[in-house]
């Protein structure tokens, strides 16, 4: 038996993308990106009373942005101090991309990081535990080399738990995007190596050897040795023939890295990466951004999910970001939802550039593309009174999330958020309209991903109200 | 329920590095499908709410069901299903480094580096079956072979063989001292061919080749090869096959 079910069909040579594909995004914004701290903030004038909005995470007017045409508004420069922060605005991701963004409000089921992430992209089991990327790999991925790649980190790099969902479709879990490609060829680049084509032999030989074992019909029923042998032999050589390891190479020589003298080279696309990520070689943010579109732009992927982790990410200035992303709003809530929101933005900019930048059918892929901003839930919306802008906040099941795409109505927030609370509310499924009674929750954001993707499942909510 | 407890056992257990699942009638359940059905019909569905957190109720706004459900678990069909144990286990990343390491006597430094800055296993963690519960909160390693684990089994493979390789050339051979590593050209029927594999068997692989399989590797030779490529590529071969990679 060969590898799942249609894995000869899907082994293509990784060219572009065909037209009429779509693409999805998910962006893994670690523990808790609040949304009232980004495109939903409530001013303190919204909340009226100044004593109630001392003890609210609510925004001085003075700091809030709303670019001319905009329905959305957030947090400019902030003027924190500290040693954390970011050379890019948020006003300046909401001034390029305002008519793409939608704001979705959304009520989770859990505050444990690990249990929310999976629930966030598995919309708390509604389509029988299947991932989000799970699902649009296995719709839209299927005559890809890699159709689900993934390099987040804890709950978003879970596999679903739906066991008909074939190996092929399962997230390929990549930790080290500088270093993925060299995993995409089994021999080029390895010191000390003969040539190519005594490695060649060395393989034809393995596999008489795998023919000639006292395994090949003891264990002949083992699904372990069947994957091994069929990856090796059917999906292996058309990952080296697509000459993934120079398309996917991020690394460039220099630094101590001699890629030449070992026959590798940098991918052709190297210098309009390093356009949109200039540090890529020491910021991991970037380097998965410049991967996501790497696999996307050759056709590769459907689906390709990234985001920090709770790793401190260290550069030649210090800590990018927060110690452990958007969770250090425990010790300092508005400078890590400032700080990891403008960070994480930086990257979605710089991958929308590129999605744009490149042909695709009549258009550009962006206009195929779905970025969905993935995190645990919100967090708490109340502050000490006189503490001002430096507090912590908890965990809190109540948030929204921030698409972008050209698929979506942008320009609006589905829901809405009470300034005497901060707490956010539903709309009407039907029309859109804010709704204060409505509740939604992961199920939603899953069916939303999946309608403006083409895909229907049993139990899909109708989303055609936020659909373009 | 007793079934039900009987695959969890099963699973908890990490009984079977791929499990299938065979169903009703004895019937494979799912033709390929994978390898994960242990886990996914034996672990509880963390929206079930061991948390105890919100997971379920009407949300009458809408006019319809909150969207958290089972997964199905506990649905007949299901519960008609056993775990088919494979019999097979994927030797992960230490493991295999290991074993690797202690068939060639080779030592810690310099093992196996990628373009002379990371170490192997770390490069390639993942997909060797590594997990990693600081850096990628990967609590569990993968439940099954990655697309790119052939590819970095072999690496590790290959750098090591020909880190062997070079150190036998340079001064006592310590495993390949039955063939001359300064040969341009192995002939065919060199005698020291048949020891060479046999030798890389029992270190590797723990047993002795077959007559077959000695012919097989031997015939690495049949066309001009030179020691030292005919080392490395007989240590590859036998280093990569599903024999090395699996308990």
């Amino acid at each position: 038996m060969g590898l799942a079910g249609s894995t000869r069909a899907r082994i293509a040579r990784g060219a572009a993308p065909g037209p009429g594909e779509k693409f999805l995004f998910v962006v893994a914004a670690q523990g808790g990106a609040s949304i009232i701290d980004s495109f939903l903030p409530v001013s303190e004038s919204d909340v009226g009373d100044p004593a109630a909005a001392q003890g609210l995470i609510a925004y001085p007017d003075s700091v809030l942005v709303q670019p001319n045409g905009s329905q959305l508004r957030c947090p400019g420069e902030l003027f924190l101090d500290g040693q954390f922060s970011s050379d890019y605005a948020m006003s300046t991701f909401l001034g390029k991309y305002y008519a793409d963004m939608t704001v979705v409000t959304v009520e989770n089921t859990s505050v444990n990081h690990q249990v929310a992430q999976k629930r966030s992209i598995t919309g708390a089991g509604i389509h029988r535990g299947r991932t989000l990327m799970e699902e649009v790999a296995l719709q839209r991925g299927m005559g890809k080399l890699l159709p689900n790649c993934n390099m987040a980190t804890a709950g978003f790099i879970e596999p679903g738990d739906d066991a008909s969902v074939p190996d092929a479709v399962r997230s390929e879990v990549i930790a080290d995007p500088l270093l993925f490609a060299l995993a995409a060829d089994g021999l080029r680049g390895v010191d000390g190596a003969p040539q190519r084509s005594i490695l060649e032999r060395a393989r034809a030989t393995r596999e008489a050897l795998e023919d000639a074992t006292p395994q090949a019909e003891r264990w002949a029923n083992s699904r372990l040795r069947q994957r091994i042998l069929a990856l090796r032999r059917e999906l292996q050589p058309a990952i080296e023939e697509a000459d993934l390891i120079t398309k996917l190479m991020l690394l460039q020589a220099g630094g101590g890295v001699d890629l030449s003298s070992r026959g590798l080279a940098s991918s052709p696309e190297l210098p309009a990466l390093l356009e949109q990520f200039p540090e890529l070689a020491t910021d991991r943010l970037q380097a998965q951004a410049a991967l996501a579109f790497l696999l996307v732009r050759y056709g590769l992927s459907s689906v390709v999910t990234f985001g920090p982790s709770f790793m401190p990410d260290f550069s030649s200035t210090g800590i990018d970001g927060t110690p452990i992303a958007f969770d250090f709003s425990h010790n300092d809530h508005v400078t890590t939802q400032n700080v990891m929101w403008r960070r994480t933005l930086k990257v979605v900019d710089g991958l929308i550039t590129l999605l744009q930048r490149q042909p695709h059918g009549d258009g550009t892929l962006w206009d195929r593309s779905l970025i969905y901003v993935a995190t645990d839930f919100g967090r708490t919306k109340t502050r000490p009174p006189g503490s001002g802008a430096y507090f912590g906040s908890g965990h809190d099941l109540n948030n929204g999330n921030l698409f972008i795409s050209p698929l979506l109505r942008g320009n609006r927030v589905f829901g809405g958020v009470d300034p005497q609370t901060c707490l956010t509310y539903g709309f009407d499924l039907a029309t859109g309209a804010p709704n204060r009674g409505a509740v939604m929750r992961e199920g939603h954001l899953y069916s939303l991903v999946c309608h403006a993707l083409g895909i229907d499942f049993p139990g899909r909510y109708d989303m055609s109200a936020l659909l373009r | 329920m007793h079934r039900r407890l009987q695959i969890a056992a099963l699973a908890v257990f990490g009984f079977g590095g791929t499990p299938g699942c065979r169903c009703n009638g004895g019937e494979d359940a799912d033709a390929g499908v994978d390898a994960g059905s242990t886990e996914a019909t034996a672990t509880t569905d963390s929206s079930t709410g061991s948390n105890g957190d919100a997971t379920s109720g009407t949300d009458e706004s809408l006019g319809a069901e909150t969207v958290t459900q089972d997964d199905g678990s506990d649905s007949e069909d299901d519960l008609g299903c056993v775990p088919e144990v494979d019999p097979l286990l994927w030797k992960r990343a230490d493991a295999l480094e290991a074993d690797l390491m202690r068939a060639l006597e080779l030592g810690p430094d310099p093992g196996c580096i990628e373009l002379g800055t990371t170490p192997c296993k770390a490069a390639h963690l993942v997909p060797l079956g590594g997990n990693d519960p600081f850096a990628l909160s990967l609590y569990e390693p993968m439940p099954r072979p990655l697309a790119t684990t052939g590819m970095a089994v072999e690496r590790l493979a290959l750098a090591l063989c020909a880190q062997r390789a070079a150190l036998d050339a340079q001064g006592e051979a310590r495993v390949f001292g039955h063939i001359d590593l300064a040969a341009q050209t192995l002939a065919a029927d060199d005698p020291g061919l048949g020891p060479q594999v046999s030798d890389l068997y029992r270190r590797l692989l723990a047993r002795d080749p077959s007559d077959v399989e000695t012919e097989i590797v031997r015939g690495l030779a049949a066309e001009p090869i030179s020691g030292r490529d005919f080392a490395v590529a007989a240590c590859f071969a036998i280093a990569t096959t599903t024999e090395f990679m699996t308990f």
